[in-house]
């Protein structure tokens, strides 16, 4: 499974909603998409969804275009909007067997299908009760398990997490961790940076709809911070240590935090390795010196300017 | 063809409409529904009660005979319409409306339901609604059999006919359901159709089935049921694929369904219109046709001033590659230009049609007498004063951008020029003729077309008005052609052209187990 998103482009009115986006993500992976409010990242969804058409560009699963083969996409894809799911006088597995049957799913094979998605999302005590007896994080899991039924290759979801709770989201995690080790493709939106510096592999980043960011979590901090950033808590003297390296030439933006110093270093690990000696060398007492990974937060913050349309 | 039918409904049965199955199993958890049909058994109990009680009373007064059963099957049959009436579509309308939201249609475009099969799906589901309440009150307007005055095929035969009615009133619900418009509009609008559906259909009717005798199901009422019949079905289908449409996701071919349906209901009336026409040896058939296609021709034409003015990707790769059949296919394609190419086409065969038909089944030359050519003639000039005014807005619309509203009302802002043109010069045409006693002749103004006096100058001036309404938009109309006419689809659709290089394969996913 791979996706391909190729100069998408659409506009609404005079307004550019998303403006030239490409990016693309193979299967197993999750990927996360973040932007600021009204980035473009529901259109971006709703165009891979086949449920909008793009202006202009395309987007291609498995190299078929989303908007020249919308009923062969359906097929493989499953879409979690960031709304709940209506029909709330329904039970979940009447919810279930309808989407199954609007899938074309029938006989054993649907019955099959919805008692595989009801033991994936441990839906099982909860199979004969109405959505609308259902707690907000339950009836996400009743979401994505209708997403599931038809076992499509690339999930999609909107803003998954956004109102549960925190041992929803953890078990909205646990479950999308599981679904990638199965290899399937998930292309998540969030506002939960946390979450999905936690889940995500690699990341696209737009804002005002056009990209801004994209590729593996960490090489887009590297790209973002300019260079890497290590921690350094030496047993005592640490004023000394930040006016040390604010001197050191290839050190950038060292600084206090508690009770250590942090600090970009351009350069590779055996510039690090230099710095460290010259330290030692230079009678300073190193308790830890070690790279800091970058969150989506950090990255976020520093590749985005705040802007909306 | 028949083992073909035979497949197809032993398909069905395998595989009901998932939409109708979702809604009923809905239906048997509403205590309200079970409520209301629990009340309907009652009003049907107390009315035999009631009946019967009425019936000793007038027995012992001496009165007139004994009971008869057609009154009660006629009161039965009453409390069971007008409860079904209410009931039905009104329940099918509301859910759908309410699951009308962005989301709701959302999930569902995203599975292999049509809109076509939603919008069945929630027909059926009324429709079997309404049987189970028919069903259930069948033995109460079975019993009036053994009261006599009535007999067995009549009783089958309205009791039909009234769940024939109740199953289009649930698709005109449906289609109303589907409008997207506000829920107090809805609810507004709803009332005041609802109320004369409800008082006006009953009536109707019986008219047109017993010419007001209720009795025994005679020639009259089958040849009633067979005038009825093919408009009822004619106006559930142009409703079905009108809910369709409106339900579509804007990128696809939201004019098709309903140009289609309305060809094909065009062609089959106006053949039907001749076939009458020839028979009964009268034009009040053609008539009514020419009316209708002139409603379809001046509908058609203000919904194609709304519509996009060139197809999108999934319209393009859904065209015939064929360069005749993908001219074939441009009325039948979401467009402004294919409406008003739809339009243009009905308008021109319907009296070319009418009269070389009325010609082949008279043996002769074509028998529109003087009255019904002055009135093709109005139609005429009526379409013409639309063709001005629709395109004159459209005109505007493309040309100054300053003032530029949602394209989609450009129909509407349309009827509201020549209502508002309209008004005036009929205010004025009064003013004047209270005080000269001469009456003024309204160029412009629709609303008078049928005057015979101004006849030919209103002729001139609608001809004027389309023709230079369509010469302003003729630069825009042909690029829409070209563009339609050039779009045609990549071969190598299914090739997705070089990517640029996908995110690397991941290695670490956030520490996921395994």
């Amino acid at each position: 499974m791979k996706v391909r998103v190729e100069r998408l482009t659409k506009h609404f009115g005079r307004t550019r909603a998303v403006d030239g986006i490409s990016f693309g993500f193979e299967s197993g992976q999750i990927v996360g998409f973040v932007g600021p409010n009204g980035a473009g990242k529901t259109t971006t969804l709703r165009i891979l969804a086949t449920l909008e058409e793009p202006t202009a560009g395309d987007a291609f699963v498995d190299g078929r275009s989303v908007t020249q083969y919308p009923e062969e996409i359906r097929r493989e894809i499953g879409f979690v909007p960031d709304e709940m799911p209506i029909y709330a006088d329904t039970t979940v597995v009447e919810y279930l067997d309808f989407f199954a049957r609007a899938f074309g799913l029938s006989g054993r094979r649907r019955t099959a299908a919805i008692e595989n998605v009801v033991e994936f999302t441990n839906l099982g005590d909860l199979r004969d009760k109405t959505l609308n007896a259902l707690s907000r994080g339950m009836r996400q899991r009743v979401s994505l398990a209708r997403a599931l039924v038809h076992d499509p290759s690339l999930l999609l979801l909107d803003e998954p997490a956004s109102g549960l709770d925190p041992r929803a989201r953890i078990e909205l995690r646990e479950l999308l961790r599981q679904l990638a080790e199965r290899g399937r493709t998930i292309f998540i939106s969030s506002h939960i940076l946390t979450e999905l510096t936690e889940m995500c592999a690699s990341v696209v980043i737009i804002e005002k709809g056009r990209l801004v960011e994209s590729g593996k979590v960490h090489e887009v901090a590297r790209r973002s911070a300019g260079g890497r950033s290590f921690a350094v808590r030496p047993v005592e003297r640490l004023d000394d240590l930040v006016r040390f390296l604010l001197e050191w030439p290839t050190a950038r933006n060292a600084r206090a935090a508690g009770r250590e110093a942090r600090v970009e270093l351009e350069g590779d690990d055996r510039d690090a390795a230099a710095l460290l000696a010259e330290l030692i060398r230079r009678g300073f007492s190193i308790a830890e010196f070690r790279p800091l990974q970058a969150g989506l937060e950090d990255v976020f913050l520093s590749v985005t300017k705040g802007d909306v349309q | 063809m028949i083992a073909t039918l035979g497949r197809r409904i032993a398909a069905a049965a395998r595989a009901p409409n998932p939409v109708m199955l979702k809604e009923l199993r809905q239906f048997v958890r509403s205590r309200a529904l079970i409520g209301l049909l629990l009340l309907l058994l009652l009003a049907l109990v107390s009315a035999i009660g009631f009946y019967a009680l009425a019936e000793g009373v007038n027995q012992a007064l001496g009165g007139g005979p004994k009971g008869d059963g057609a009154n009660l099957f006629a009161i039965l049959l009453g409390i069971l319409f007008y409860g079904c009436l209410l009931v039905v579509p009104i329940w099918c309308a509301a859910r759908f409306a309410a699951e009308r939201s962005p989301t709701g249609l959302d999930l569902l475009h995203t599975t292999a339901l049509t809109p076509g099969a939603i919008v069945r799906g929630k027909l059926y589901a009324g429709a079997v609604y309404a049987l189970f309440i028919y069903g259930v009150a069948a033995p109460f307007l079975a019993l009036t059999y053994l009261l006599r005055g009535i007999d067995l095929p009549t009783i089958l035969f309205y009791t039909l006919a009234s769940y024939f009615v109740v199953v289009l009133a649930t698709q005109g619900a449906i289609f109303f359901g589907a409008l997207p418009m506000s829920k107090v509009f809805r609810i507004l609008v709803g009332v005041i159709i609802g109320l004369q559906t409800l008082f006006a259909l009953p009536g109707i009717l019986i008219g047109v089935l017993t010419e007001g005798d209720l009795g025994a199901a005679d020639a009259k009422t089958w040849r009633g049921l067979l005038v009825a019949l093919p408009f009822g079905l004619a106006a559930m289908a142009l409703l079905q694929a009108a809910a369709a449409a409106l339900i579509m996701p804007p990128a696809a071919n939201r004019a098709r369904p309903v140009r289609t349906t309305l060809a094909v209901i065009w062609a089959l009336s106006g053949a039907a219109a001749l076939l009458r026409g020839a028979i009964a040896s009268d034009s009040d058939s053609l008539a009514a046709w020419l009316i209708f296609s002139a409603v379809a021709v001046i509908g058609m034409l203000l919904l194609a001033v709304g519509e996009r003015t060139t197809p999108g990707p999934r319209i393009r790769e859904s065209l015939p590659r064929h360069r005749l059949r993908r001219l074939l296919a441009l009325p039948f394609t979401s467009g402004e230009i294919g409406g008003l190419l739809w339009a243009l086409a009905v308008a021109a065969l319907t009296p070319i049609v009418g009269l070389a038909g009325t010609a082949i089944v008279s043996n002769g030359p074509p028998r529109l007498d003087q009255q019904y050519l002055e009135f093709l003639g109005t139609l005429g000039i009526m379409a013409l004063y639309v063709v001005g005014y629709a395109l004159t807005v459209s005109f505007i619309h493309s040309r100054f951008s300053k003032f530029r509203w949602p394209r989609r009302l450009n129909g509407l802002l349309a009827v509201g020029l020549i209502t508002i043109v309209g008004a005036v010069l009929s205010i004025l045409g009064a003013v004047r003729e209270d005080a000269t006693g001469v009456p003024m002749a309204q160029p412009m103004n629709i609303f008078v077309s049928g005057q015979t006096r101004f006849r030919t100058q209103y002729f001139a001036v609608a001809g004027i008005f389309a023709a230079l309404a369509v010469a302003l938009n003729l630069p825009r109309l042909v690029r829409q052609w070209k563009a339609y006419r050039s779009d045609a689809p990549a071969d190598s659709a299914s090739v997705a052209p070089p990517a640029p290089p996908p995110l690397p394969p991941a290695r670490n996913s956030g520490g996921a187990p395994g």
